[in-house]
């Protein structure tokens, strides 16, 4: 789908949310706030400005002090995968020899860029999170149209206090070199009194998203479906330090937080609670909708959320906070090594009530699959079950839908109820 | 023959290993970005962690299908108790499989010093600064955990050490230029492996008589298809071998148990632990650390010097870093009209028939061109 297509889509979406949902401000302005994001990408794209393919753990608070426009390409492909395309480019990836294991976001990824689907890059960011598949497949793309590349390395936290804190601080001097690669790449400086103005909203966002997880969505009934708890928080990473975002936080947290004093939920007759971990089967996300309605049970907990870290209120050195944010996020946490988390995690299970866990495991996926094992053998001894769902979150073909849901429904009929 | 001795000392590695454990701490390590001259300095013996072709059914019981088998493996090993004797297991995030597997080994085997290394991806100045303190780190924390002390003075001899044992191998590897090279490339692959598991300066006594053994230019490879061989862990000579039944003679290779490891010495002249944290991060990389084209130099030096005619990239099924590289390499060595296949295979050698086939198909490719 090129990104006209996209505009149309997302023009689309907003009309409908204002007509059908229209008490949702919240929704509306997530859904303007995507709008917003892909006409900026087509007008840059018309306008012949240099577009930076990033991984999506890569903060866009610098591009957006800058005012370069950037490009997620797989999480581009994940939401080509919510309108049923994109498995064309997943098979032209293999035809060019990409692994058919490779996560189906990243095989779309690199099949749509030898499609010339995509706009093309002026350069591309590439991470060490969120997985080995992004790091390859970057190298891939950034190999195939021969563009400038710089690499943003997440050295993991292993929980020892020192070892976090360098981790922090290495994060942050790359995203200086980053300025400085995007300065030589674009001929734009960075303006550092603007910087700090983004990254003074991006955390205050942020700090609203964290009041939400900890501090609302703990209460019985729940006051977020388990649905808009994901896509919520689940692809922000574009829009850290936007108005548009710091504007939506708050909207969702005075919304929830008025559900909660008003004893309010989506799903008043809750009379189950588990947790979701791993990815989501994009193409067909009324599958958690389901849960909900068959099953009267609710996801308070998930893993987009499920490891928020602190708010980060010292923004006297921004790159420092956009580090330490960046680095502190539940979905770039859930790829350091278990002994790091375990305990925040545990304690999470315990005080949002859950009484289970749905693991939607992928074969694209070692890292969430990887740290499954451990997991479930704590989750087993605190006596909160299991639930492994092969899926994939990109392509329906791998398993299909209804085999996915008849596992759930067994697993919420015969274990939780 | 020497060759046999090392095969030997290779497939009794547990045994030998046991025996090595009464004697002093043996600490295993997994990924090759661990700097092992700072276990040797703090007078432990460091072995490569690998497993043995068989079943798996304690680490089936616990990981999902998509485990790389390399790591379903070793933690099988690990999980029936083969690896009792360690006292510390070491990895470095050099991939997702491995260092998911950290996480497994630590819940279950137990081992009583565990510790995971950062790794940085890409190779720069800010990079290098890093792991440089990572690595002086490890050699903090290893040695208050086992109270020894591991000075500079040490880690020097280590490194002269394995030095000599990187020398050793990179003239082994030379006589694999010739063009009747005296050794096959999957009797190469059990010299490298035995070093995995012995002392490395009883290793490089034996590296030296097996030199002393040898005849460049006499071998049995003359007129046989000279190939390269690249891409996943391997330490299964059989399949190796199953290339060479073929008709080819693997002459060299890009692998973390072949040049990778011993190309380039480390930097004598340097501070001891800058000195290793350079050498580790900047040498010839894995498809981790970034960016390619210095492994794409690489390989093209390797394949003038060894008069390589063809070029087989071998993944293991789930490793990502080499799946998302494929296109990449396809891609440079089409380019240039090279041949090249690449094969996925399985820790343990299955689909040998398969492979057989597809191997002589590249071969008679190749031997059209040639």
């Amino acid at each position: 789908m090129k990104i006209e297509g996209m505009v149309e889509e997302f023009r689309g979406r907003l009309e409908h949310t204002r007509k059908r949902q229209p008490y949702l401000r919240s929704k509306e302005l997530f859904t303007q706030m995507k709008l917003n994001y892909f006409e900026r990408l087509l007008r840059a794209q018309q306008e012949g400005e240099p577009i930076v393919w990033v991984v999506w753990s890569i903060p866009s608070e610098i591009f957006l002090a800058m005012d370069i426009a950037t490009f997620i390409p797989e999480q581009y492909c994940l939401q080509m995968s919510t309108v049923d395309q994109g498995l064309e480019f997943v098979d032209l990836a293999q035809a060019e020899g990409m692994a058919p294991e490779i996560c189906g976001a990243f095989l779309c990824l690199y099949g749509g860029a030898v499609a010339r689907e995509f706009v093309p890059p002026a350069a591309i960011i590439g991470s060490s999170v969120p997985c080995d598949s992004a790091l390859s497949v970057f190298a891939s793309a950034r190999n195939f149209y021969g563009c400038p590349g710089y690499e943003l390395h997440a050295a993991l936290w292993t929980g020892e206090k020192d070892r976090d804190r360098a981790s922090i601080e290495y994060y942050k001097r790359q995203l200086q070199g980053k300025i400085h690669f995007l300065e030589e790449l674009t001929g734009k400086k960075m303006d550092y009194d603007k910087l700090r103005e983004v990254v003074e909203r991006s955390m205050k966002a942020h700090s609203y998203l964290v009041r939400i997880q900890q501090e609302l969505r703990k209460a019985v009934p729940t006051p977020i479906t388990g649905r808009e708890g994901i896509a919520s928080f689940g692809i922000l990473f574009q829009f850290w330090g936007t108005q548009e975002v710091l504007e939506y936080c708050q909207t969702l947290y005075e919304e929830t937080k008025a559900r909660v004093e008003g004893g309010e939920a989506p799903l008043a007759e809750e009379e189950h609670r588990i947790c979701w971990l791993g990815a989501y089967p994009y193409y067909d996300m009324k599958l958690l909708d389901r849960i909900k309605v068959e099953h009267h049970t609710e996801i308070p907990l998930d893993f987009n959320n499920f490891l928020f870290e602190y708010p980060v209120e010292d923004t006297s050195d921004p790159l420092r906070a956009v580090a330490q944010r960046t680095l502190g996020m539940p979905a770039v946490r859930f790829v350091y090594p278990y002994s790091s988390l375990r305990h925040e995690f545990l304690t999470q299970v315990r005080e949002f009530q859950v009484e289970g866990v749905i693991y939607y495991l992928h074969f694209g996926c070692a890292n969430t699959a990887g740290i499954s094992a451990p997991m479930r053998e704590d989750l087993k001894a605190m006596g909160v079950p299991t639930l492994v769902v092969d899926g994939a979150p990109m392509d329906r073909r791998v398993v299909p839908v209804e085999e996915q849901w008849r596992k759930i429904d067994d697993f919420l009929t015969t274990v939780i109820k | 023959m020497m060759i046999e001795e090392f095969r030997e000392i290779y497939r009794k590695r547990y045994q030998h290993l046991g025996a090595e454990a009464r004697r002093r701490k043996v600490v295993g390590w997994v990924c090759t970005y661990v700097p092992q001259e700072i276990i040797y300095a703090a007078g432990m013996l460091p072995t490569r962690i690998v497993g043995t072709p068989g079943t798996t059914p304690h680490a089936d019981s616990l990981l999902y299908s998509n485990t790389c088998s390399f790591v379903r493996y070793y933690l099988e090993e690990g999980l029936k108790g083969c690896y009792g004797f360690l006292s510390g297991f070491v990895t470095a995030d050099g991939c997702m499989q491995t260092r998911r597997a950290m996480d497994t080994w630590v819940h279950q085997v137990k081992t009583p010093f565990n510790y995971f290394l950062n790794l940085p991806h890409s190779l720069s100045e800010l990079s290098l600064d890093f792991f440089k303190a990572e690595v002086a780190l490890f050699r903090d924390r290893l040695a208050e955990f086992f109270e020894v002390e591991v000075s500079d003075r040490e880690l020097r001899q280590a490194i002269e050490v394995y030095n000599r044992s990187r020398a050793l191998l990179k003239k082994l590897w030379l006589l694999r230029a010739h063009e009747a090279p005296p050794l096959t490339g999957a009797e190469a692959l059990e010299v490298f492996m035995a070093g995995t598991v012995l002392d490395r300066a009883r290793y490089n006594e034996l590296l030296e008589k097996l030199l002393e053994e040898l005849t460049p230019g006499q071998g049995s490879g003359n007129k046989r298809i000279r190939l390269l061989v690249l891409g996943s862990e391997l330490d299964d000579s059989g399949f190796i071998e199953l290339i060479e039944e073929a008709g080819a003679l693997v002459v060299t290779d890009d692998l973390c148990t072949g040049t990778r490891t011993f190309w380039e010495p480390v930097d004598t002249q340097k501070p001891p632990l800058e000195a290793l944290a350079e050498h580790y991060l900047s040498r010839v990389a894995c498809p981790r650390v970034l960016p390619e084209e210095r492994r794409l130099a690489f390989l093209e030096e390797l394949i003038a010097l060894f008069q390589v005619k063809g070029v087989i990239y071998q993944r293991l099924k789930w490793c990502h870093l080499h799946g998302g590289m494929l296109p990449l390499f396809r891609r440079h060595f089409e380019e240039k009209g090279f041949p090249f296949l690449a094969v996925e295979r399985d820790y343990a050698l299955t689909s040998a028939g398969q492979l057989r086939t597809r191997v002589e198909a590249f071969l008679e490719g190749i031997a059209w061109v040639v």
